[in-house]
């Protein structure tokens, strides 16, 4: 009798499977709504730095407006440009979205052998911009960028400056150039370092990040000479540009979010969408706030034309300079 | 300032949500500090997010709960596996598992936590008192200084190298040598990378410290098993004492600890170094210094606590040139930068003006961590040993796949795993041909802080060798390198075994 019930059970329950798999499953798949998983951002620097923390900030705020949870995972290496390369390297279904920062993306390819090119990208948007200044000890006897020159071109050998890489070093570039006098790049391996390195006197001056110099700026241990974006900086107002000072010379750098180019143009502008949206929210204004990141919008197509414009003159600053691969 | 010191603890110790953030920092890295492949900066990079959504002094001390726990935890794992669980720990290994081997697992881990908690005191009263002091001086270090530094460091392969001074100095060379694959950290442009963008960024130090000492041990405990030479892991402990450390052993060790506990808050307070510099350079003045340096590899306490106390003693002085100056001394401090900005404050010569509620929160934290990473472990450690002491067909594989899912996890990198796995064979076949992979593993560490010093100094000085006699510091550091040298030669010449 128990048996009976059993296989009555089981009978009823198969039909009941059988039916709600006909009914339901086996049609021809819909074509569902972008996005309808969630989005992988892959962050091309480690975590807890600036750009991590940022583009994290940027990820929570943009998953109100995508309606699906953004994944953050840390790829960092070979420059930035690890994980720039790793997004590449997945389907190009929109689903994994890649923080591209300008320095990898114009600079490095002329250093090291990539597969990629700016072309290979389709931009999202650029959320902030780093500003440089250009800084020395507050006990230096150099209170203006002339004083520096001067001083070069007393030292045949060079006068050394520290930065943490590229496109800082342009700067001196240039003005050795301009003026004919010798610069001697001496290379950090972060910003902290640079810091450190015109603190203890080791180098004469540097060039590096605002967000970097202000708490020393603030704290009378530097004097920042110039600023060598292209205009004057928020947080330091009194301080000239470059351009003022008759040198023309500018640097900036970015930071944005970008995807394979094969993305279909459909869900790059649902991403263009949501990203803008998050970028306005307050949350992430904050967060930038905090870090002293200026926040700066540019839209995709600008900052993809900015990076092929930083990629052409980067090749002829670094063969100026005899440092392409 | 004592004052203030008092609100910190009070603040920490009786608001729960403060109180439990720093237990669960704590626990979370001695756990992951133990398990080889997991670290203490994976413990930091997990918190990080966390802490987003706590106030400044929570998400801090939690941090530094979770630094503090992960350095010591790494020793557990070296001292029960002879498989270090971090980089830092790599010095512990030595004579811990020594001890281990002999039944005194549990007495090894105790005078590792005494020299730890002892280490981390005192480089927090140092942190205190004179944290503004030694980090301008500090500053004077500039990339000649580093460089005679280094050169002496190089000389304490030395004692690491075993029997033979020349496998030592191969080893310490095959070292340098990996620490240069990847970009050229002057000019970046990629060197033995063979092309691929995967080695471009480098060996990381985990993945060569997992392979060349972690798995390659266990490699070689698993052929000694398979020759049936033993069937559990660790042995019992002979007689009660062997889990025990009595006061005295503590006292008569006292002298070594704070010798490493201050060579640990100095090498902590120049930026860039360390707790893995720390704890080898720690060894090795014990080493020399002690009344029987022929115990040491052979399981001697000494070792444990010197190496110990050197690398958490890296802890509260790399706080030093922190908050002080604004510089991070280590991944793990630049990790915590990132967490300062999201509270939106700056470490640096200011902090101590906007923000003396967070600094002293952050003091009180870092002695509390200090107390209860001392409680949790005196009653966990059973724990831990009990789980060694198991069969080591369950150990063996258990650990294997941790050190492969935590190379994995560190740049969710498959290229990492095969180099882990080329350096655990590499590290194999040197201990068969009686060399010591960590003098392999000390050349790794100081390749790359040496090469970037000695070429930055020299474009400072135009090509001129001069700049490296430019300062007494450079001075000091000279003798203190010949007179090292000097004593390995003496102390190998007596014993003929120079070759």
């Amino acid at each position: 009798m128990r048996k009976m019930k059993l296989r009555l059970f089981l009978a009823v329950a198969l039909c009941v499977c059988l039916l709600v798999t006909v009914t339901t499953g086996c049609s021809e798949k819909k074509e569902a709504a972008f996005p309808d998983k969630p989005i992988t951002l892959i962050v091309n620097y480690g975590g807890g730095g600036g750009t991590d923390i940022t583009a994290r900030a940027l990820a929570k705020a943009a998953e109100q407006y995508l309606g699906v949870p953004v994944t953050v995972i840390n790829k960092s290496g070979g420059a930035g440009t690890a994980g720039i390369i790793e997004m590449l390297n997945k389907k190009p279904d929109g689903y994994t979205v890649g923080v591209v920062t300008y320095a990898p993306v114009a600079i490095v390819p002329h250093q090291m052998e990539v597969p990629y090119t700016p072309d290979d990208f389709k931009f999202i948007l650029s959320y902030g911009i780093y500003r440089y200044g250009l800084a020395v000890k507050s006990d230096s006897p150099y209170k203006t960028v002339e004083d520096l020159i001067n001083a070069a071109a007393k030292r045949e050998e060079g006068l050394p400056f520290a930065a943490s890489g590229y496109p800082q070093p342009f700067v001196y570039q240039k003005l050795s150039e301009i003026e004919d006098v010798n610069f001697t790049y001496v290379p950090t391996q972060s910003g902290s370092e640079t810091n450190t390195a015109v603190l203890g006197g080791h180098v004469e001056s540097a060039v590096a990040v605002m967000s970097d110099l202000m708490p020393f700026v603030k704290s009378g241990e530097m004097r920042i000479l110039a600023s060598v974006s292209s205009e004057r900086m928020e947080i330091a107002p009194d301080v000239p540009t470059l351009k003022e000072l008759g040198y023309d010379i500018a640097i900036n750098s970015y930071m944005g979010l970008g995807v394979h180019k094969d993305v279909p143009a459909d869900r790059l502008q649902i991403l263009r969408d949501a990203f803008a949206k998050a970028f306005n929210d307050p949350t992430f204004q904050d967060v930038m706030k905090k870090t002293n990141i200026p926040a700066n919008y540019i839209s995709g197509d600008e900052f993809g034309q900015i990076c092929v414009d930083g990629y052409n003159e980067a090749a002829e600053n670094l063969k100026a300079m005899g440092l392409t691969k | 300032m004592f004052e203030l010191l008092l609100n910190g603890f009070i603040n920490v110790l009786f608001t729960p949500s403060t109180l439990l953030a720093l237990i669960g920092g704590v626990i979370l890295g001695v756990i992951l500090g133990a398990i080889p492949g997991l670290t203490a900066t994976m413990a930091i990079a997990l918190v990080v997010p966390l802490t987003y959504y706590m106030d400044p002094v929570q998400s801090l001390i939690m941090l530094m709960g979770a630094y503090n726990g992960g350095t010591f935890g790494g020793s557990m794992s070296a001292i029960l596996l002879g498989a270090p669980g971090t980089p830092a720990a790599a010095a512990t290994v030595a004579d811990g598992f020594k001890l281990a081997l002999q039944g005194k697992a549990g007495k090894a881990i105790k005078m590792a936590l005494r020299a730890s908690v002892s280490g981390c005191l005192f480089s927090c009263i140092v942190l205190m008192m004179v944290a503004e002091p030694v980090a301008r001086y500090a500053l004077k270090f500039g990339p000649a200084e580093y460089t005679v530094l280094m050169v002496f460091s190089l000389t304490i392969i030395g004692s690491a190298a075993g029997k033979s001074i020349t496998k030592g100095m191969i080893g310490g060379a095959l070292g340098l040598l990996f620490g240069m694959v990847g970009l050229d950290r002057i000019a970046s442009v990629p060197r033995f990378t063979f092309g691929s963008i995967d080695l471009a960024s480098g060996i990381d130090l985990i993945v060569m410290l997992i392979g060349s000492l972690a798995l390659s041990e266990i490699f070689i405990q698993v052929e000694s098993v398979a020759r049936g030479k033993i069937d559990a892991h660790l042995p019992p402990p002979s007689c009660p004492d062997d889990d025990k450390l009595s006061f005295k052993e503590y006292l008569s060790n006292i002298k070594t600890i704070t010798r490493s506990a201050a060579i640990g808050c100095g090498i902590g307070a120049l930026p860039g170094l360390g707790p893995t510099l720390a704890s080898y350079i720690g060894y090795d003045m014990a080493k020399r210094n002690s009344r029987n340096p022929e115990l040491f590899g052979k399981g001697a306490l000494e070792g444990v606590a010197a190496a110990e106390s050197a690398n958490n003693a890296v802890c509260g002085a790399n706080l030093i040139p922190l908050l002080a100056l604004g510089v991070p001394g280590d991944t793990m401090a630049a990790i915590m930068i990132g967490a300062f900005m999201v509270q939106g404050l700056t470490p640096g010569p200011l902090i101590f003006r906007e923000a003396p509620h967070v600094v002293a929160g952050l003091y009180a934290g870092l002695i509390l961590s200090n107390i209860l990473l001392l409680i949790f472990v005196s009653v966990s450690f059973r724990m831990f040993t009990k789980v060694a002491r198991l069969e080591t067909t369950i150990i063996f594989p258990v650990v294997f796949i941790f050190c492969i899912i935590g190379v994995y996890a560190l740049n969710q990198s498959i290229t990492d795993m095969w180099i882990m796995l080329f350096f655990a064979v590499l590290g194999y076949v040197m201990v068969k041909f009686d060399y010591s992979p960590a003098t392999m593993m000390i050349g790794f560490i100081l390749s790359p802080l040496f090469e970037v010093n000695l070429r930055q100094a020299l474009l400072i000085s135009g090509n001129n060798p001069l700049i490296f006699f430019s300062t007494p510091i450079t001075w000091l550091f000279w003798a203190i390198t010949v007179y090292s040298i000097f004593a390995i030669v003496k102390s190998k010449k007596r014993s003929n075994q120079l070759i």
